[in-house]
């Protein structure tokens, strides 16, 4: 082929100026950025305390870091991945840089030359869970992934299944007596899949109705029966149909504008209805998922009644905003009750809508009510857990991370995190912290977790609540009646296969 | 030569051509984000069948791409051209351009503006019109989703057409229109009877390109509705597609179904592009160097 | 010159263009007030540009940042817009050259291709893409982001620029290089001034697509680090901390316009020209 002999070389020439010229660019471009990481250095009280409080902790961990020590000298890097998204529930994270400083104080003095070391991230609004976790698996496709990975528990399912992360039972077993005997035993039941224990709890929480006192008592509400209202939710006296009843009076009587608000976007607190008209979310026997018909159409036309009927759901709720169709009415008190969970307390608080004193003074909780008279009340419980991947195994610091894991577990360093972003317990002795008991919030709250229910840790968990999810948007919007939803909610659950579900009436 | 070629070829080949193939093969699989090839073979074209939210999203679209192509991309586009080439030319470049500033508004700004204008709050820009003739304040986005999502595209999708016919009209001899006048025809006739026969092409081009680009286009939709409210109101083909693939709460995707849904856009929009390079003669363009070198 | 008979179309055209200059007149008001009713400001004030400062974007009574500095953004847009138009630009000379200039086996299949794909929508190959961009290593990078814009922008390209070298006769070189010029003065001096609306329309084009966009970068892109401005106005918009006032909003919203509102005023022949040879986005 011929060519045109000068144009080649001068186009290269251009295009090597250009180059040249574009390189800066380019190279701005793909110049990795500092990773958000919060460097916290422990204050030495807390170092103090815990040294104190756990003599046989240090025994194990002495064991451990003697083996470490003899590994010779340098850095040994855990990769920790945490996720708020709420900004108060920080020390998911900070906790690992405490445990991280007092481990390398240890073996300092021990004499050896190993260091740990946390490369951490700390994910806030706007990322969400969903983004979060899909972060979490293309790091892991391209190897990058974390060697500890903080998740909610009905992930356990999914990850165990397609080998993300590993067992943890011979380790649990190893350090029970340290600290694991003192989790509460619900727990592990949430990070169980198929017999074997995959993660150790992080934190729990319970999902309260939220209820404004003044505006009780300006509809005529006595003191004593406002004090008494979450008794009787919990008795089951007061059902999901009082709760509609109440919140059309304060509407009617234009006392707020609202009557119920709840989440405006996707996730898992809807699923409280359900069970308060008795649906059945798991059968442990089978590990199979439950929809029960005959709860889910009356949960359905809860929904439609409580938007169209009494109209105190506004049907424009789920395609709203956080603040102005959420935290906003609610903490202006321009709403009756709110469908929330025990850290919107913490985010009101440190966001400023709330203080203190004005929660205490307007703001009431109890359990979700029972759907009907002789069902009970309920709440739903979410626990965040830490895992190990199977690439920190790889990497031949599984056992470093689960230490790590060890050290954070514990009644002190938990508390932090639960005080500052109104998460609960997980260990008993930590309900004893001073700090804990300080926060009557906390205590009140505590017994919700006899009410409790876990999301199932199955795989295909989203795909069920993603379904309940639209539908219900169909709902409230009015596109669907509640036959009809029924009819596509059950087309729906059908669809994921009857070795995922079992429908029962 | 190679060299001049080689960038461009392989960027179409990496980034064009085997994405085509990829779509295909993913949409036999149940891919999520362990990104496994398992292969199902046709399940995913079965359950696209039989599931009765992808015949309602199938209907959306139609309503979506049909009335935003007939009243905006097409229709608006033909009346703005007709009208500003009849006017005085300075006034009638004005409008035309005020017309492309939607188009070349980053996406996310523009939605933003129509968020503000339809709020529901009676000092937002369409309530406070309303409240002009005394009506009460609307939910525009909850009550009369439709109206605002074709609006909001059909701003964006006149100037195309608009430019095309703009051209076509001023390329008419200026000659036939001067003879027409003297015999006494009216600027509606010569419409009518001179100025559309002539444009015949340009309107079947506009409309036949457009209809492939509203029907793969959701960035709008997405950005105005989210596809709500309620019960898939205003999701469309590619943006049910979209979400399957990428929208979902706690990381459950479906890559295999999400590429399905694509992989009939994808063969639609192959066959639709080589129709228009055939029927609009795009190949005489193709004309052979007429340099010999 | 407006004759009377004009009158009534002028009026009509107003009143369809009418919610254009609405909206964008809401844009300006809301970045100067406290509040707008319809388009009319209320209480101007200057306090929603104070962002400019730092860059930093606070959200009332807390001191965590939400979103990332502005300034960073900008660099990053930039970064894309910028990397994109170059790109574009010397890979669709190189390619258009070529085509325009040479006769070689498999130029009419190249050709057809181009315009084939030219029309065909690459935003539905989202999924495979997001695969490739995966094996690649290239999630979450902007590198990611640039390459897929240019590879699915170069058959427009390389239209647009064959059909400028198409324009340039052979004479024109040959009798400048009889002139006793250099093939190198030749080509600079005689091909290049003559396709250079051509680079121009190119460079608009790719810098403009890069910068608005927004689907790839929302896909492509998970942390903040790399964030463009679209991504930011869409977080300001959707955030669920969106305590963000809507004057910020407008003001961080204006100067993504800037590039925008320069092009529109200044350039726009070649809007216009890419608008014609150009795939609609709707």
């Amino acid at each position: 082929m011929r060519r045109r002999g000068a144009s080649k070389p001068v186009t290269i020439l251009v295009s090597l100026v250009i180059g040249v010229l574009i390189g800066a660019v380019i190279g701005y471009a793909l110049s990795p950025r500092a990773p958000v990481t919060t460097t916290v250095t422990a204050p030495s009280g807390d170092l103090e305390k815990l040294k104190a409080e756990n003599e046989q902790l240090k025994a194990k961990v002495e064991e451990l870091t003697k083996k470490l020590a003899s590994a010779g000298e340098g850095e040994i890097t855990i990769k920790v991945w945490t996720i708020g998204p709420d900004p108060p529930s920080e020390y998911r994270l900070k906790n690992f840089q405490i445990a991280a400083d007092m481990l390398n104080k240890w073996l300092a003095a021990l004499g050896s030359k190993v260091r740990v070391k946390i490369d951490g991230q700390f994910f806030v609004r706007p990322v969400e869970w969903g983004e979060y976790k899909n972060k979490f698996y293309l790091a892991y496709k391209s190897g990058k992934a974390p060697d500890i990975y903080l998740t909610g528990h009905e992930d356990v399912g999914f990850l165990a299944a397609n080998g993300y992360i590993i067992p943890l039972d011979d380790y649990i077993k190893e350090y029970w007596d340290v600290v694991y005997y003192d989790v509460i035993p619900t727990l592990w039941e949430a990070v169980k899949y198929q017999g074997k224990i995959w993660a150790v709890p992080q934190d729990t929480e319970a999902r309260p109705m939220y209820f404004r006192k003044d505006v009780l008592k300006k509809l005529g509400w006595s003191d004593e029966e406002i004090a008494q209202l979450p008794e009787k939710v919990k008795r089951g006296e007061f059902t999901l149909k009082d709760l509609l009843e109440v919140a059309k009076e304060a509407v009617d009587k234009g006392l707020v504008e609202r009557g119920i608000l709840h989440r405006v976007k996707e996730g898992y607190d809807y699923f409280q209805f359900y069970l308060a008209y008795g649906g059945r979310l798991w059968d442990a026997q089978s590990g199979k998922m439950v929809f029960t018909k005959s709860a889910w159409k009356k949960t359905l036309q809860w929904f439609h009644d409580a938007v169209w009927k009494y109209k105190v759901i506004s049907p424009t709720q789920f395609s709203g905003d956080w603040d102005k169709d959420f935290h906003g009415p609610f903490t202006q008190g321009k709403a009756l009750f709110l469908s929330g969970g025990t850290w919107h307390k913490g985010e009101w608080v440190s966001k400023g809508l709330l203080t203190n004193e004005e929660f205490n003074e307007n703001v009431g909780y109890m359990l979700h009510p029972a759907g009907e008279p002789g069902k009970e009340p309920v709440t739903l419980s979410h626990p965040l857990i830490y895992t190990i991947t199977k690439q920190a195994q790889e990497r031949g610091v599984a056992d470093v991370a689960f230490l790590l894991i060890t050290l954070v577990t514990d009644p002190h360093l938990n508390a932090n995190h639960a005080v500052q972003s109104s998460h609960l317990a997980i260990l008993y002795s930590e309900i004893s912290d001073s700090r804990y008991k300080k926060e009557p919030f906390l205590a009140d709250v505590a017994y919700m977790l006899d009410y409790t229910t876990f999301i199932p840790n199955h795989p295909k968990w989203g795909d069920y609540s993603r379904i309940v999810f639209n539908i219900l948007r169909g709902v409230e919007s009015g596109d669907l009646t509640p036959d009809q939803a029924f009819n596509e909610l059950l087309n729906g659950i059908k669809g994921l296969g009857s070795d995922a579900v079992i429908i029962e009436d | 030569m190679a060299i001049f070629l080689l960038p461009s070829f392989a960027l179409i080949v990496v980034f064009y051509l085997l994405p085509v193939l990829l779509t295909l093969l993913i949409s036999f699989t149940d891919m999520d984000y362990s990104f496994q090839w398992n292969w199902v073979g046709l399940k995913n074209y079965v359950q696209m069948i039989s599931d009765p939210i992808a015949g309602k999203v199938f209907n959306n679209t139609l309503l979506y791409v049909f009335s935003t192509l007939a009243l905006f991309n097409v229709g608006a586009a033909l009346v703005i051209s007709l009208i500003t080439v009849h006017i005085p030319e300075r006034v009638g470049q004005g409008y035309r351009a005020l017309w492309l500033l939607p188009r070349i508004t980053p996406s996310t700004v523009y939605a933003l503006l129509w968020l503000w204008a339809v709020r529901q709050d009676p000092t937002a820009l369409f309530n406070w019109i309303l409240g002009f003739f005394g009506m009460e304040p609307v939910n525009w986005l909850h009550k009369h989703p439709w109206p605002i999502v074709i609006l909001v595209n059909g701003f964006v999708g006149a100037s195309f057409g608009m430019i095309i016919f703009t051209a076509a009209l001023k390329s008419i001899p200026a000659d036939y229109l001067r003879a027409a006048r003297v015999d006494g025809a009216s600027t509606l006739q010569i419409i009518r009877h001179i100025e559309l026969p002539l444009i015949k092409w340009p309107l079947m081009f506009v409309t036949a390109y457009q209809t492939l680009s509203l029907l793969t286009s959701y960035e709008y939709i997405l950005l105005v509705t989210n596809g709500g409210p309620g019960y898939y109101t205003t999701e469309v083909w590619a943006l049910y597609s979209y979400h399957l693939a990428f929208a979902q709460y706690g990381g459950i995707v479906k890559f295999g179904y999400g590429a399905a849904l694509a992989t009939v856009l994808v063969i639609l929009g192959l066959i639709l592009s080589i129709a228009y390079w055939r029927v609009f003669r795009l190949k005489e363009l193709m004309v052979e160097p007429k340099i010999e070198v | 010159m407006v004759s009377r008979k004009h009158l009534p179309w002028i009026a009509f055209m107003a009143l369809l263009t009418l919610p254009i200059v609405l909206l964008y007149t809401l844009l300006f008001a809301q970045s100067v007030s406290e509040e707008v009713v319809g388009i009319l400001p209320v209480n101007l004030t200057l306090s929603n540009w104070e962002f400019l400062k730092d860059g930093n974007i606070r959200v009332p009574g807390t001191t965590t940042q939400y979103y990332p500095n502005v300034y960073a953004v900008t660099l990053n847009t930039l970064a894309l817009a910028l990397t994109v138009s170059f790109l574009e630009l010397i890979f669709s000379s190189l390619a258009g050259y070529a085509i325009s200039r040479y006769k070689f086996r498999g130029r009419s299949a190249f050709l057809a291709l181009a315009l084939v794909l030219h029309s065909f929508p690459g935003i539905t190959l989202l999924i495979a893409l997001f695969y490739i961009l995966n094996v690649m290593g290239l999630y979450d990078t902007l590198l990611g982001v640039i390459i897929i814009k240019v590879a699915l922008d170069m058959p427009l390209d390389i239209w647009i620029m064959k059909g400028f070298f198409d324009g340039i006769s052979w004479d024109m070189e040959m009798s400048a290089l009889v002139d006793g010029c250099s093939r190198l003065q030749a080509w600079w001096k005689v091909v290049m001034p003559n396709v250079r609306n051509g680079l121009m329309t190119v460079l608009i084009f790719g810098f403009l697509s890069g910068w608005s966009e927004f689907i790839y970068v929302l896909t492509f892109i998970s942390s903040q680090d790399y964030w463009t401005f679209s991504m930011l106005v869409y977080a300001l918009t959707t955030g669920e901390y969106s305590y963000i006032n809507p004057g910020v909003t407008s003001a961080v919203a204006i100067i993504y316009m800037i590039p925008v509102i320069l092009f529109f005023l200044f350039a726009q022949q070649y809007l216009l020209r890419i608008q014609i040879a150009g795939k609609g986005v709707t």
